[in-house]
């Protein structure tokens, strides 16, 4: 009886593990479901905050985190739009966190989502009286974005009683003076993205900035060169590749990104709608 | 009383849910540290800010066990009858039990809060973040802040084990009313600056909340978090106002509870 009994287990043993086995091995051979948006979905605040314990500081910081772990080169404009979702509840659940103003301000507006941007940094701006950058942010979404240099100096100015030292104070005025003088220019957008990448640490955020400052950059040089193509041609050009024709520029600047650079209808050079939904 | 007491701090410091939901601070404190990492701007803060949810969390469910081992699983074995055999009154061994969680709630909260401090003064890896924090007297008086959050719970979870045949109820129903009590706060807020429009949510809800906000204190006043982690004091009058109503509502339900305790009857 006892050795059946054992005889019986040891067969029971080697068949669930063949069973086993064989089961593992047909699921290898199974493909897995394409991997999921990077932020596939964002929950009302309310549930946020109880999955927190109701701690709202928690819950801003576990959204914070979803934010801060999605990679940037793998997300759609649908993943944007979450994104935009949770940063505006950050702000809600505590709108003095500073890295979620930082990021509104580095990722979303760039991405077509200036509302939501604009939305955190008012927030931001509200909450952390003692801090100048939301403010500065702010008219810079104004300056670049709503191309009204004259709003966006008006933030700088409110900015500037909340500047540390004499030298930020003096940056703030010169800075809204020469919007206000001078009006949109895409290099100074351009300098003012790569501003914000020094004061970023190292790592793919700063990597990112920096591209988005090279960007600005290669479209600033596209913009002159077309200047300089109206002065030597008496007429604006058709296509982008005009300016290598006619020997203005040697090649066109390759768009770190991917998206390209496009011509509004007037033949002045823009980026891409792709990658710049609000403009 | 105080003989209730000492033994209450003998017991719980002997438990093993002490034991385990202490590791379980150590490891949220742990978490806390590299949560910090996340940050690009400002590590110190979100690891400080990570922490105090930690050690809020780990006091209320300390608090909530302490009460379920030195009060709810006594009555449950029938292990009270010997403390109620003493020639005092049932009031006087739930203060003196209440007093021993107090005590033993401010030293894991000195405890927790040591290593935070450690934690927060580590994580960083040499980035010096512009807005600094601030660790001496806002520090301690965030930690001092959610003590008193978690001594509100206990008080509510004591009142529940001293009517409760069930000794899990203070457990389960403490863990709820902490939930509620700490999100009472945003749940207001959201609805006062109009619930983002939804008129008919704050239709529904507001009535109802207007009624819950005096039955269930808003614990949420009690966490002045935000001065140590971006020196921004709360004003004296918050303060001084969700202090009182913190003690007050731990007074009102001690007394409801050895109201109710001393006509318990125990078979």
């Amino acid at each position: 009886m006892q050795r059946s009994l054992t005889a019986l287990l040891c067969l029971a043993a080697i068949v669930s593990t063949f069973t086993y086995g064989l089961a593992q091995q047909r699921l290898s051979a199974l493909s897995r479901p394409a991997s999921a948006p990077e932020l596939l979905i964002s929950l009302p605040r309310f549930a946020q905050v109880l999955l927190a314990g109701g701690d709202r500081y928690l819950a801003a910081n576990l959204a914070g985190f979803r934010v801060l772990v999605a990679d940037t080169s793998r997300m759609s404009a649908a993943d944007y739009a979450v994104q935009a979702k949770l940063q505006r509840d950050i702000a809600w659940f505590n709108p003095l966190h500073e890295d979620n103003y930082y990021i509104a301000a580095a990722i979303l507006p760039w991405n077509g989502q200036v509302d939501a941007a604009q939305y955190v940094l008012r927030k931001a701006s509200d909450a952390r009286t003692f801090d100048w950058y939301p403010l500065f942010h702010y008219g810079f979404l104004f300056y670049h974005f709503h191309k009204d240099p004259a709003a966006g100096a008006k933030w700088l100015l409110e900015a500037v009683p909340r500047a540390r030292n004499q030298q930020d104070e003096w940056a703030l005025q010169n800075l809204a003076a020469m919007w206000i003088e001078k009006g949109y220019r895409t290099a100074n957008a351009a300098g003012m993205v790569e501003g914000m990448a020094a004061n970023s640490p190292k790592g793919a955020f700063r990597n990112y900035l920096q591209v988005r400052a090279q960007r600005l950059r290669d479209l600033a040089a596209l913009q002159d060169a077309v200047t300089l193509y109206r002065e030597r041609y008496g007429k604006g050009v058709e296509k982008l590749d005009d300016l290598v024709r006619g020997g203005v520029i040697a090649a066109l600047p390759e768009d770190p990104l991917g998206v390209g650079f496009a011509l509004d209808a007037s033949g002045w050079p823009i980026l891409s709608a792709a990658s710049e939904g609000s403009k | 009383m105080l003989e209730f007491a000492l033994s209450g701090l003998r017991s719980g410091l002997r438990g093993r849910s002490f034991h385990a939901v202490f590791l379980l601070g150590v490891l949220m404190i742990g978490i806390a540290y590299f949560s910090g990492f996340f940050s690009p701007r400002q590590p110190q803060t979100v690891a400080l800010d990570v922490g105090f949810s930690g050690i809020r969390f780990s006091l209320v469910l300390l608090n909530l066990f302490w009460v379920q081992e030195l009060v709810a699983r006594e009555i449950d074995r029938r292990v009270i009858l010997f403390s109620l055999a003493y020639p005092v009154s049932r009031g006087a061994f739930l203060a003196g039990r209440f007093a021993a969680i107090l005590l033993l709630s401010t030293l894991a909260a000195v405890l927790l809060g040591f290593l935070l401090l450690l934690a927060v003064l580590l994580v960083g890896g040499g980035y010096n973040q512009e807005f600094g924090l601030a660790l001496g007297v806002p520090f301690w008086s965030a930690l001092a802040g959610l003590t008193l959050d978690a001594a509100v719970v206990a008080a509510f979870a004591l009142c529940i084990a001293a009517l409760s045949t069930v000794s899990v109820l203070p457990l389960a129903l403490g863990a709820a009313f902490a939930v509620a009590g700490k999100a009472l706060g945003a749940t207001v807020a959201y609805l006062s600056r109009g619930a983002d429009g939804d008129v008919e949510l704050v239709a529904s809800y507001n009535p109802a909340i207007d009624l819950i906000r005096w039955l269930v204190p808003d614990l949420s006043r009690l966490d002045w978090r935000e001065w140590a982690m971006y020196q921004l004091p709360p004003g004296a009058d918050v303060v001084l106002w969700s202090v009182t109503m913190a003690v007050a509502y731990i007074a009102l339900l001690l007394v409801c509870a050895s109201l109710l305790f001393s006509r318990r009857e125990f078979s």
